[in-house]
């Protein structure tokens, strides 16, 4: 680690008083990562998160049922569990563990959790992941009112059983989730409306414990000396600065204050050459959604002709080396290609190339002469389309270099709408618009995340297309206890969802950063919180 | 005097309490919801609206918040869940407030500097200098002066920190940054009004008396030309001392300017009334000095009895 | 000069004076109206008009620039990304391999036009409304300044972003979107002017000698006000150009693939570490517009003072 004099005498300075806060043990320098972060984290109560950001501190101060870690399930608060074979009920057997005041970890406070996550009451955003629970959402919904009732219950100090409606083979990935990290009962009946918004208003199981919490400025975590594994805890103290400024950011991670740093896209190309430069898919995965609705003034959004012009039109491959200097790459299919299939990735077992990274123009005019011949246009001057997106400089960007290549191969009117973010929720929910910059961050790993969102009554679709089969073909996934049978059920759902192209398809987002020397083992998962320290070691 | 004060705090509070009825109208009419988000469903929809009190009728939603107000209750943020917005104001203030005050004084002493220096130099180099000094200033924006200044004297040059709010070195290039704009600003109503000013009789006068130069300039130029440069100073004095955003911003100083922009980008509409109503009571005090130094600086101004025949 | 004294002097050498009344008041200066002393004075500065002649040079360039090049401003080019200037890209090219120049005066047409009437419709209900506070004083000025104050006090952010939701996006709309707050600062540098003015001897005396009071405004104290009014202008160009940027950030403002000065100079900050030049060429192309321009505003202030006669 490159280190200014000043820096490490600051560290000292901190060595120093811990050796004396911890009385007796030997004066040893101390192991300290630091990194900026540049979102807001909204808050730390782990029912009502709802970001990413305060997902990646919550793993780190509390652990749930199981820890995931660079895609694998390791035993967590749970030291082992139990599935049935129908898929539907997991028995999760705790281990002795403690929080950071010293008092034990019992299945009872997950069971208030999880009650507590599903009471309309708290009002938990992310309360729709507990909808697979027996009467989850029923309860959610104020339609039973018996906690009871809800099929997650401690039935002992150390046994917990989750019930399910339907098989959910991807459930414990899925209990890394913010929302089933655990919170105590007394705690919260004690802090009441001032629970979690200071370091000392809650209480900890993880790893580390949150020892400062200015808001919106930083963020400092310490070892947790009372958790259970803490002996592979290898970080003593991580120092989380909030830095809103892409390019400060980097400043400071040149000028060695921190180790630690994301690359802005417009830089990545250039320390992609000097190979500082690390990648990893965020999960995120953007296309244009089609209003398909009957439009009397613009027939042609309901033509599947049409929409395919446009994808065909669209070269991912250059749109992308331009508008973000290749940090996103193309998706040539809808569902993101690392989520897990069966045995290895769910692109190797049921491989797709619906687009080509290049535009193919003679096959986009080709199917905008069949949509116009369809709907006696004889001008492609007449038609127009409006691309609504949110004011965002990269989204504008993207936005430019798509609008001169449709334009051009097409030679239809293409208009760009730029609108707030608040804005451009409303109107896609609100459907009000001709084509809309979307995308999807993965809940979970597995393809339903990404397919499910296109069921005919899913809030989320809001192109006005639906289709019976899709429906069927992902209703009866839900139902399928086989893990193959299913995922060759979302597979047809996804081919369909391509061929009806009420989505094009555009890019898969990436994510650079880069460490200073010495640090190791970040990870960076594309579900969930997206950046994992929980083993990462630094050179003294 | 003491009676006109006395109004004039009067009409302040109700000038704060226009604002605020204002910005809760207007921050509902805004386009979309604090709640909106990718995953949101109508169910967990409903969920939110009850618990933060917006299934119910907007006349009550306001006269709970005016009632909070009273006793000094600023609510609750929506996007920093829990979090009383009080507190987000009380742990940022102290921030932008120290960062203004470094600004406010070195660019006005420093614009009002180069103003009379370039006023008594006309046509002469230095003026020019002067003029250059002061249109770098307008003609560049903070977002680039903050981030020159930071590459180069903090990064490359490494004369000071590049960001972050520690010590004396770290506030110097920020409070350069930040003082730019005003600065130019300042020195250029300044010369303009001094100019004014130096046809004057009463500087012909003193001229011919024969005071010397020194005492013509500080005690009628200056004093008499400094009446513009109070105006615009007040105002902002009162935007600059609750916070920017594009300096802060740039050396990741924690005050309060994001909370205005991250406010209105969430809609969060507690914070946005709430700091909207912290940065009202500072404009408001601040025109209230300004109009009182109007009557120490030239005495024959008065306010308090309109016109005089 | 050969001219001496004659050694004695003769009757011859004397003319009688013809008493004539007529020939007795004839002014051997040409005589100029207000405005024309003003335009021969501008012309005889040199500085002025070096600056009227870049001003004029910008304009043309903006009428005609694009065309200069075989490149459209809006044509990207995978092949050229964040080139620096050469022979064949005069102003280099931008992130999505645009041609710099074209965009550049493509963003001056937007800009220059923005800028210049932002400012002018700011001005011109800026004097008329701290005029009138200013002058008629007591009650009318307390209203005025209330008002002021709170619309001053309303974060711009939601100002703009409700106009947005109404208004069709375009040149009318970014000019409304800058007017409706951008006034207050002059309303209140007139208002504080007219109040010092007000007592001076020489409207004292216009009053006792029954001018009226639009004469006292408008022939007395206008003119008075009119060097602070033109320095405020020049200021208020730059201010609009980059509001404009920020407008267009949140959608309002110049729509894709437009460019405008604001734009590319706050893209070009964004993007300094990759390609310097894309935050140099508009950061001089707008300070040597605004130093021509404020140049231009001091010579006119001073051929308009008319102190200076």
């Amino acid at each position: 680690m490159k280190i200014s004099s000043k820096k490490g005498l600051a560290i000292l300075l901190v060595a120093l008083v811990t050796s004396f806060a911890l009385a007796g043990s030997a004066p040893a320098k101390a192991r300290e990562f630091t990194f900026s972060m540049g979102y807001e984290v909204p808050g730390l109560d782990p029912q009502k998160a709802n970001s990413i950001p305060s997902m990646v501190i919550a793993i780190h101060v509390l652990e749930g049922l199981v820890r995931v870690h660079d895609g694998k399930v390791l035993p967590g608060m749970a030291e082992s569990w139990e599935i049935s074979p129908d898929g539907l009920v997991y028995t999760f057997h705790l281990r002795d563990a403690k929080w950071s005041d010293g008092k034990p970890v019992t299945a009872y406070d997950f069971e208030y959790s999880l009650r507590r996550l599903l009471d309309p009451a708290t009002a938990a955003e992310y309360a729709f992941a507990a909808y697979g629970i027996v009467n989850g959402k029923a309860f959610n919904k104020g339609e039973i009112t018996d906690p009871k009732l809800i099929g997650a219950k401690a039935l002992d100090e150390k046994t917990f059983e989750i019930r399910l409606e339907e098989p959910m083979d991807y459930l414990l990935g899925y209990l890394q989730l913010m929302c089933f990290l655990p919170s105590r009962q007394d705690v919260i009946e004690k802090e009441k409306d001032a629970f979690a918004t200071t370091a000392d208003r809650m209480v900890y199981n993880g790893p580390f414990t949150l020892k400062e919490w200015k808001l919106e400025q930083v963020m400092v975590l310490e070892k947790n000396p009372l958790y259970w594994d803490s002996e592979t805890v290898q970080l003593d103290r991580v120092t989380i600065h909030q830095v809103y400024e892409q390019n400060t950011a980097l400043s400071l991670y040149e000028s060695g204050e921190i180790d630690m740093v994301d690359i802005p896209a417009n830089l990545y190309a250039n320390y992609a050459a000097t190979g500082k430069a690390q990648v990893s898919l965020t999960g995120a995965d953007d296309w244009i959604k089609v209003n398909v609705r009957p439009n009397p003034e613009k027939p042609w959004l309901a033509d599947k002709d049409f929409r395919k012009a446009l994808a065909w039109a669209i070269d991912r491959g250059e749109y992308l080396k331009i508008a973000t200097k290749g940090l996103y790459i193309p998706n040539l299919r809808y569902v993101l290609p690392m989520v897990a299939g069966v045995e290895k990735h769910y692109a190797e077992e049921y491989p797709l190339e619906f687009y080509t990274e290049k535009a193919d123009p003679e096959k986009a005019r080709a199917h905008l002469k069949t949509a116009m011949e369809r709907l006696a246009i004889d001008d492609a001057g007449k038609i127009s389309v409006t691309y609504l997106i949110q004011d965002q400089e990269e989204c504008r960007l993207m936005a430019e270099a798509l609008q001169d290549q449709i334009q051009r191969t097409l030679g239809i009117k293409f208009n760009v709408q730029l609108v707030t973010r608040k804005q451009r929720y409303l109107m896609e929910g609100q459907a009000d618009y001709d084509l809309v910059y979307s995308g999807w961050g993965p809940d979970f790993d597995d393809p339903l995340t990404y397919v499910e969102i296109w069921g005919s009554d899913v809030s989320h679709n809001t192109s006005g297309w639906g289709n019976k089969t899709f429906d069927e073909l992902v209703a009866s996934s839900r139902r399928e206890t086989d893990h193959r049978k299913r995922l060759d059920l979302l597979f047809e759902a996804e081919k369909i969802l391509l061929e009806e192209a009420p989505m094009i398809p555009l890019q898969l987002r990436r994510r650079a950063w880069m460490t200073q020397p010495g640090v190791k083992g970040i990870v960076r998962p594309f579900v969930g919180a997206d950046l994992d320290f929980r083993f990462a070691t630094v050179d003294q | 005097m003491a009676r006109y004060i006395l109004k004039r705090l009067l009409i302040s509070v109700i000038t704060v309490w226009l604002l605020v009825t204002v910005v809760f109208i207007l921050v509902r009419l805004l386009p979309g919801d604090p709640f909106s988000s990718d995953k949101l469903t109508p169910d967990i929809r409903a969920n939110l609206e009850a618990y933060y009190g917006f299934d119910q009728p907007l006349h009550l939603q306001y006269l709970r918040y005016i009632g909070n107000l009273l006793r000094g209750d600023l609510g609750f943020s929506i996007k920093y869940q829990n979090m009383p917005v009080g507190k987000v104001i009380a742990d940022s203030f102290p921030y932008s407030a120290d960062l203004g005050i470094r600004t406010i004084l070195f660019a006005s002493l420093v614009g009002i500097g180069l103003g009379v220096v370039a006023a008594l130099n006309r046509g002469r180099p230095l003026e020019y200098l002067c003029i250059f000094i002061a249109i770098a200033g307008i003609s560049l924006p903070d977002f680039i002066t903050g981030s020159l200044l930071q590459y180069f004297f903090g990064l490359k040059l490494g004369w000071f920190p590049v960001a972050l709010w520690r010590s004396f070195r770290h506030t110097v290039l920020p409070t350069l940054a930040l003082s730019f704009y005003t600065l130019a600003l300042v020195s250029r109503i300044m010369r303009t009004s001094m100019l004014e000013v130096t046809g004057q009789d009463y500087v012909r006068t003193a001229r011919a008396k024969g005071l010397p130069t020194f005492k013509i300039v500080w005690r009628h130029q200056i004093r008499n030309a400094i009446l513009p440069v109070v105006t615009v100073l007040g105002p902002i004095t009162a935007a600059i001392l609750t916070g920017t955003f594009v300096i802060e911003s740039i050396y990741a100083i924690p005050g309060m300017g994001k909370f205005y922009v991250l406010g209105v980008q969430n809609l969060d509409y507690t914070i946005i009334l709430g700091l909207t109503a912290f940065y009202g009571i500072f404009l408001i005090a601040a025109n209230f000095i300004v109009d009182i130094l109007y009557g120490l600086i030239d005495p024959r101004i008065t306010l308090a009895d309109g016109r005089r025949r | 000069m050969t001219l001496h004294a004659p050694e004695t002097l003769s009757p011859e050498l004397f003319e009688p004076a013809v008493a004539d009344a007529d020939a007795r008041e004839a002014l051997c200066r040409p005589s100029l109206t207000f405005w024309q002393d003003a335009w021969q004075k501008l012309r005889k500065n040199r500085v002025a008009t070096a600056s009227m002649i870049a001003i004029i040079c910008c304009a043309l360039l903006a009428a005609v620039g694009p065309a200069l090049v075989p490149y459209s401003y809006s044509a990207t080019d995978a092949s050229c990304i964040d080139m620096p200037p050469d022979r064949n890209h005069w102003f280099g090219t931008d992130s999505l391999g645009r041609d710099l120049w074209a965009r550049t005066w493509m963003g001056a047409r937007a800009s220059l036009l923005i800028g210049f009437a932002a400012a002018l419709i700011n001005s011109c209900i800026g004097v008329v409304i701290g005029g009138l506070a200013g002058y008629v004083g007591g009650k009318t000025d307390m209203i005025l300044m209330r008002i002021i104050d709170v619309l001053y006090a309303i974060p711009y952010m939601i100002v703009a972003i409700l106009l947005m939701v109404v208004l069709k996006p375009g040149m009318q709309s970014i000019v409304l979107a800058m007017v409706i707050i951008g006034w207050i600062k002059s309303a209140r540098l007139v208002r504080g002017q007219v109040l010092a003015l007000k007592n001076q001897e020489y409207v004292l005396a216009a009053r006792k000698l029954g001018a009226s009071d639009f004469r006292i405004v408008f022939r007395h104290m206008i003119p008075n006000t009119l060097g602070l009014i033109i320095t405020d202008l020049t200021m208020a160009v730059p201010y609009a150009i980059f509001t404009e940027a920020f407008l267009s950030y949140i959608g309002l403002g110049i729509q894709p693939p437009q460019s405008s000065w604001g734009l590319l100079a706050r893209y070009g900050a964004q993007n300094f570490r990759v390609a310097p030049f894309q935050l140099f060429i508009p950061a001089v192309v707008i300070s040597i517009t605004m130093l021509s321009l404020n140049l231009f505003g001091d010579g006119l202030r001073d051929a308009l003072d008319p102190k200076l006669r």
